[in-house]
């Protein structure tokens, strides 16, 4: 053998090592948030097995309204955990050590046993406490997973990126496993599908623990962060996020319980699942070419717009295809809002980008699902009619959204007018959006600005200080008094 | 009112009436599941026929007498409950879905004659409706009559 015959072979080697890698990144991440994103597959792969043992459950064989008092009660039960772990889950990221991988790793070993005990119990009605015992542990795990990012990215800037990469991964892992479970419960049954579930729950288990933190250690959230957490872009941002996330949380359990009453087959419901899965993975595909083209508000727009105007044709020419995509239509909503939630906050709030504030809203979130979902079961409704409400609902949440948007334009300085006019056209703004404090600021730098151009102002420099002591317990109306008399000696002078 | 009207007839005639007086049966998913048993369609091992069940009138069957019932049955029929008996029918077809059979089941009374009305549809006979009469002994519940009557609540459009 000829020594120019042994170089092709290494160089192919080294090529497929180098594809593998590339691939391996593409899908998993750098070093770091790797382990986090396979784990996260893994409750991807858990969850689609779990989803589909359910067919085989008796929900599908008792009578909707039956079980309707028994879901509404689990479901309040639910969101106990959250409206106590609501204000609590910062400070417990923050000073708890390895609290959130514990934490994480937790959530699966317990789905893993729950798992085990609900297939002993699927046909009975141990069903609905260990279904939901789930669910509980699911949604924990969400909030973990959420804090944990910041700390498992070198540059603070891959931050919307890990997010898109953890989503986009784990909802492939999880289509797939979802067609292997289905396979298993067609060959087998409900109750050793999720006897399978419980192995991969157990496997995630393991590959959650090996999730270390590579970045600096969890910093204290400041004072600074608070402040670019209550600016309007990223307060409204987190608004319409809340929004879409209380609207997928109604669709998925209002159409598992209307269409049951409608006598619709289980498949159905596992298309309008299946509907909401693919819309969200579509999100994350298109979400970095809409960042490229839109902001991140533009982005919402969209969302908001969208899913309201696919919700009332589905509500106007009711019928499976159009349920089905109208559903597809608010997942990839509700995915589009995740990533310019993201972005917002990397962008907006570059000290809030901390595991604590990931944790708490994400909490927020999961609290408007299930509350969300409390009110699907309660209310008992055609599944034409909860369309249209849901219609009703998202078109009323993007007026809001774009008159915020139009009112946060006028914050846009308008550069022809002199800059006493344009800080007051600010602070009457920022009084309209419930800002009195800062308006009023706003409107005594007007007053001195027009101090500055000669004009003479009724209020003293005593009262300016009283009125800057009281900053910070003005109220609205105090805030409207001040402005009113700015304007009077702002609109005199000309 | 009820309680006290009953305990004032007791004391005015206690005389010759007997030391005790038995609780009157309590009508559970063992009775449904005595009433449905003469109309399950037979079962030939590997295939389980479905069975469709609604209620007739207001009063439904509770999800705890419902998982019971499905449990007592589970290894030979597949019984499925609906709120809507038109949530058992298949709008494309016309037809009762997976070929299944469809069972109205009343309200079983608590006093004696234990007495439950029960329709049954299904696309060959369409619609007959039965007067059952349960009797209760130390063995449980049995069938203890059934009585042609005309159905009511079960409607066929044709």
């Amino acid at each position: 053998m000829t020594s120019e015959t042994s170089i092709p072979i290494a160089g192919e080697g080294s090529r497929r090592r180098r594809f593998a890698a590339g691939a391996r990144r593409w899908a998993l991440g750098p070093p770091g948030i790797d382990r986090l994103t396979l784990a996260h597959c893994v409750h991807s792969a858990a969850e689609a097995f779990f989803t589909i043992s359910m067919a085989g459950s008796i929900f599908f064989s008792v009578s909707p309204d039956a079980a309707r008092p028994r879901v509404l009660l689990f479901l309040v039960v639910t969101l106990a955990p959250f409206l106590v772990m609501a204000p609590l889950i910062g400070p417990f990221v923050d000073r708890v050590r390895g609290g959130l991988v514990g934490t994480m790793t937790a959530t699966f070993v317990a789905r893993c046993c729950l798992a085990l005990l609900l297939a002993e119990n699927l046909r009975s009605l141990l069903l609905f406490p260990l279904a939901f015992g789930i669910l509980v542990m699911a949604k924990t795990y969400t909030v973990t997973r959420n804090a944990l990012v910041p700390s498992l990215v070198a540059d603070e800037q891959d931050l919307v990126a890990a997010n898109a990469r953890l989503s986009r991964t784990a909802t492939i892992v999880g289509g797939l496993a979802a067609a292997i479970a289905l396979a298993a419960y067609s060959g087998t049954s409900g109750a050793w599908t999720l006897r399978i579930g419980a192995v991969v729950y157990a496997a995630g288990a393991i590959t959650a623990w090996r999730v270390r933190p590579i970045a600096r250690l969890l910093e204290p959230v400041g004072a600074d962060a608070f402040v670019e957490l209550v600016q309007p872009d990223v307060t409204g941002a987190v608004r319409d996020m809340v929004a879409l996330r209380a609207s997928i949380g109604f669709a998925l359990f209002h159409f598992g319980f209307s269409l049951r009453v409608a006598g619709d087959p289980a498949w159905v419901i596992g298309a309008v699942i299946l509907a909401n899965g693919t819309g969200g993975f579509v999100g994350t595909v298109v979400s970095p070419y809409l960042r490229r083209t839109m902001s991140e508000r533009s982005m919402f727009t969209a969302a908001l717009v969208g899913a309201a105007t696919a919700m009332l044709v589905a509500g106007v020419a009711f019928g499976r295809v159009t349920l089905v995509g109208a559903v597809f239509v608010l997942g990839l909503a509700v995915s589009v809002g995740r990533r310019a939630l993201d972005a917002t906050i990397q962008r907006q709030a570059p000290h809030a980008r901390r595991g604590q504030v990931y944790a708490g809203i994400e909490t927020w979130l999961e609290l408007a699902w299930v509350s969300a979902a409390c009110l699907a079961v309660a209310v008992r409704v055609a599944p034409w009619i909860g369309v249209l409400a849901l219609a009703g609902f998202l078109a009323v949440v993007s007026i809001a959204h774009i008159r915020n948007r139009v009112g946060l334009r006028l914050l846009r300085p308008v550069v022809s007018a002199p800059l006493c006019d344009r800080l007051l056209m600010r602070a009457e703004t920022l009084a309209d959006h419930h800002f009195p404090d800062e308006a009023v600021v706003v409107a005594l730098a007007a007053l001195r600005e027009c101090e500055i151009q000669g004009c003479d102002t009724g209020i003293s420099s005593t009262e300016r200080r009283v009125l800057l002591d009281e900053i910070d317990s003005i109220s609205p109306e105090r805030a409207e008094q001040v402005i009113a008399e700015v304007r009077s000696h702002v609109m005199h002078r000309h | 009112m009820f309680v006290v009207t009953c305990l004032a007839g007791c004391n005015g005639g206690d005389e010759g009436r007997p030391a005790t007086v038995s609780a009157p049966p309590v009508v559970d998913a063992s009775a449904y599941s005595a009433v449905l048993a003469p109309f399950l369609p037979a079962s030939d091992g590997d295939e389980r026929p479905v069975v469709w069940i609604t209620q007739l009138g207001a009063e439904p069957i509770s999800l705890d007498d419902q998982v019971d019932m499905i449990a007592e049955v589970e290894t030979t029929h597949d019984l499925r409950f609906v709120d809507d008996p038109e949530a058992a029918v298949d709008d494309d077809r016309g037809e009762l879905r997976d070929d299944g059979l469809l069972l109205g089941i009343g309200k079983i009374r608590d006093e004696s004659p234990h007495t439950v009305r029960v329709e049954v549809f299904s696309h060959q006979q369409r619609v007959r409706a039965e007067l059952v009469t349960l009797a209760v002994d130390a063995n449980g519940w049995r069938v203890d009559g059934r009585e042609i009557v005309d159905s009511e609540d079960l409607v066929v459009d044709e």
